[in-house]
């Protein structure tokens, strides 16, 4: 317990000097500044005064066990949750509305979970080209995206196919697809190859690395796999809410 | 994909949910239309009857709620005859009966004086003479649903009468009833002495002011008569003022029960897509965009509905006629503006009931939603 205290007072500290003043602007994309967020139920902190910031097309990975507050920073990180304390920046600016959060969501922010999180009654063409309305203007062009989309995770030959006619790991190909639609600056991946098989799983996040580089996008993986961490350009490693430690890496090949 | 695609895919993959909806949004529209069409229908018929026959004014016992068994003094024609502005007076006596062949029709008579007998249109035969207290006239629907020709014998109340000739008239009551003189009638209901109304014809009907004055004048001169221009008369009657409450009652009713069937649907389609809705709002889609998408459904589901009512109502109405007791004697009035308003309303009744459902699922918190699986 102490040593956890004194962890926490160095990471603090260590995270206060790296991380520039709010008003700055500092460049970042994503940035947290001392975000905090508790939930009623059971008075769960589930992410306490964390500092942190993503760069520009960065390859970041969140580890940490069950429970430390990974995937509530994911959904602080993109406005499907709300800080207590704190604010969160992305491009800039520290959107206040839930209406300037959708717009960024349906904009900048692309999204792979672990479930899929397909609409299973649609193609898979008609699951890519979901973000899209409302956004590209025609209708030929949302498909022409779509089917352009398909063909880049190598699905050009199961458009049309239902999600419940793919595998696992097309769907999530599918996935990743949708994720690309509006061409994001940040692809969030939450725990994206939990439920698949260790060689598919390799495939995924290849495509993930690919698409990346690719759409010159961030990445930030979600994961309590090592060996899916140790490939991303720097590690955050979270604990009870907190970040508990940062390892920057090679960018991997 | 368009705004269409998900909607209607939505419906599609729950095919029998949408198809029981959309026969209860059909039976709602389907009740509407058969209800206030008859309802309609009878308001027609009743015009068309004053304007067969010139009536201007029709004069029934004030008070009276039936305007076919109202009972006024047959002698009352001669002061109403002597109001300034009357032009002629017709007296008549009427009552629904039973035929041997157990089909419905109006027994009318009516006196010689107003010139009603001279408004008929015959297809075969003639009026009685003047004096022939034996002989009827048929109107050509229950003179076919009857097989009856002129010269033919007919039993009326356990009487015989030969039938004199076969008419055609616009309204469909007149075209199911048995026209007879009026002291005929009269003898046959035992109401001698009695009529049930007069029907008046005033100098100058085309002038409304002119109409309204005459009529003021025959309420001042005979005040325990209600004196009705011959447009309201179908609003007076009981049966009508009946048929008008139980017609819109009822299609409330089914109206109401349309809506609680969507909202119900919905809601049910909203529980079960709570995952799907939370990714919708995970991608960006704004909350106008999903309340849009849920309404749409609404109003799709309401459709089909609408297609299968007017369908079913239409179908409806075509087998009802085809009853000896209705076919005929009730004219249902679906005309095509009736059929719009209908779909109308009950477009607006998918719109509606979906509301609650589509602000209810932007409600839910997508995180929940999406941590939920």
């Amino acid at each position: 317990m102490t040593d956890s205290t004194e962890d926490d007072r160095v990471n603090a500290s260590r995270q206060a000097e790296s991380i520039p003043s709010p008003e700055s602007g500092s460049g970042a994309l994503i940035r947290f500044d001392r975000v905090s967020r508790t939930y009623p139920r059971g008075q769960v902190r589930a992410i306490r005064e964390v500092s942190l910031q993503i760069e520009l097309e960065e390859y970041v990975a969140v580890t940490g066990p069950s429970g430390s507050g990974k995937s509530t920073l994911l959904y602080l990180a993109c406005g499907l949750d709300r800080a207590d304390a704190g604010t969160v920046w992305l491009d800039g600016t520290a959107p206040k509305s839930t209406a300037e959060w959708t717009r960024l969501r349906s904009t900048r922010i692309g999204f792979v979970f672990q479930t899929f999180q397909l609409i299973a009654g649609l193609t898979a063409a008609e699951n890519v080209e979901l973000p899209m309305l409302g956004v590209a203007t025609s209708e030929k062009k949302r498909r022409k995206r779509a089917a352009a989309l398909l063909e880049r995770v190598g699905l050009s030959d199961r458009a049309k196919h239902r999600i419940a006619e793919l595998s696992g790991g097309e769907a999530q190909r599918v996935a990743i697809a949708r994720a690309l639609a509006n061409s994001p600056s940040v692809i969030f991946a939450d725990e994206p190859t939990g439920n698949l098989d260790s060689h598919t799983a390799r495939e995924i996040l290849s495509l993930l690395e690919d698409v990346r580089k690719n759409e010159k996008a961030a990445l930030v993986i979600v994961t309590h796999d090592d060996l899916i961490a140790e490939r991303a350009s720097r590690v955050i490693h979270l604990w009870d809410g907190q970040v508990v430690g940062e390892e920057l890496r090679r960018e991997p090949a | 994909m368009n705004t269409l695609t998900f909607p209607l895919r939505n419906l599609r993959n729950h095919s029998i949910r949408s198809i029981l909806t959309a026969a209860g949004i059909g039976a709602a529209l389907a009740s509407l239309l058969a209800l206030v069409g008859f309802s309609r229908g009878v308001d027609r018929a009743v015009i068309l009857t004053m304007e067969d026959r010139g009536t201007d004014i029709v004069a029934v016992k004030k008070g009276s709620v039936e305007v076919l068994t109202t009972d006024l003094d047959e002698g009352l024609a001669g002061r109403i005859r002597s109001v300034p502005g009357v032009l002629n007076v017709m007296s008549s006596i009427g009552d629904l009966v039973e035929m041997e062949s157990g089909e419905m029709a109006y027994m009318a008579g009516w006196s010689e004086e107003g010139g009603f007998w001279s408004t008929l249109k015959f297809t075969a035969g003639k009026r009685p003479d003047p004096g022939d207290m034996g002989s009827v006239v048929l109107g050509e629907a229950l003179a076919e649903a009857l097989g009856k020709k002129p010269g033919d014998r007919i039993v009326i109340s356990g009487e015989a009468f030969r039938v004199a000739g076969i008419t055609k008239q616009a309204s469909v009551i007149d075209d199911r009833s048995v026209m007879m003189p009026l002291q005929v009638l009269q003898r046959l209901l035992g109401r001698e002495g009695k009529v049930s109304g007069f029907h008046i014809r005033v100098d100058h009907p085309e002038n409304s002011s002119r109409l309204a004055e005459v009529r003021n004048r025959l309420s001042a001169a005979i005040p325990e008569v209600a004196f009705i221009e011959s447009g309201e008369v179908a609003h007076y009657a009981l049966m009508t003022r009946l048929l008008h409450a139980m017609a819109w009652a009822s299609s409330t009713i089914a109206l109401v029960m349309a809506f609680v069937i969507v909202l119900n649907t919905l809601l049910m389609a909203v529980t079960e897509r709570t995952r799907e809705i939370g990714l919708l709002a995970a991608i960006g889609w704004k909350p106008s965009r999903v309340i849009a998408m849920i309404v749409l459904e609404g109003v799709l589901i309401a459709a089909a509905g609408a297609v299968l009512g007017v369908c079913a109502g239409l179908l409806g109405l075509k087998l009802m006629m085809m009853h000896p007791q209705i076919g005929g004697f009730l004219q249902p009035e679906v005309t095509p503006v009736l059929v719009l308003q209908s779909v109308a309303l009950v477009l607006a009744v998918g719109a509606v009931g979906s509301l609650y459902p589509a602000w209810r699922a932007t409600r839910m918190r997508p995180m929940e939603l999406l941590r939920g699986e």
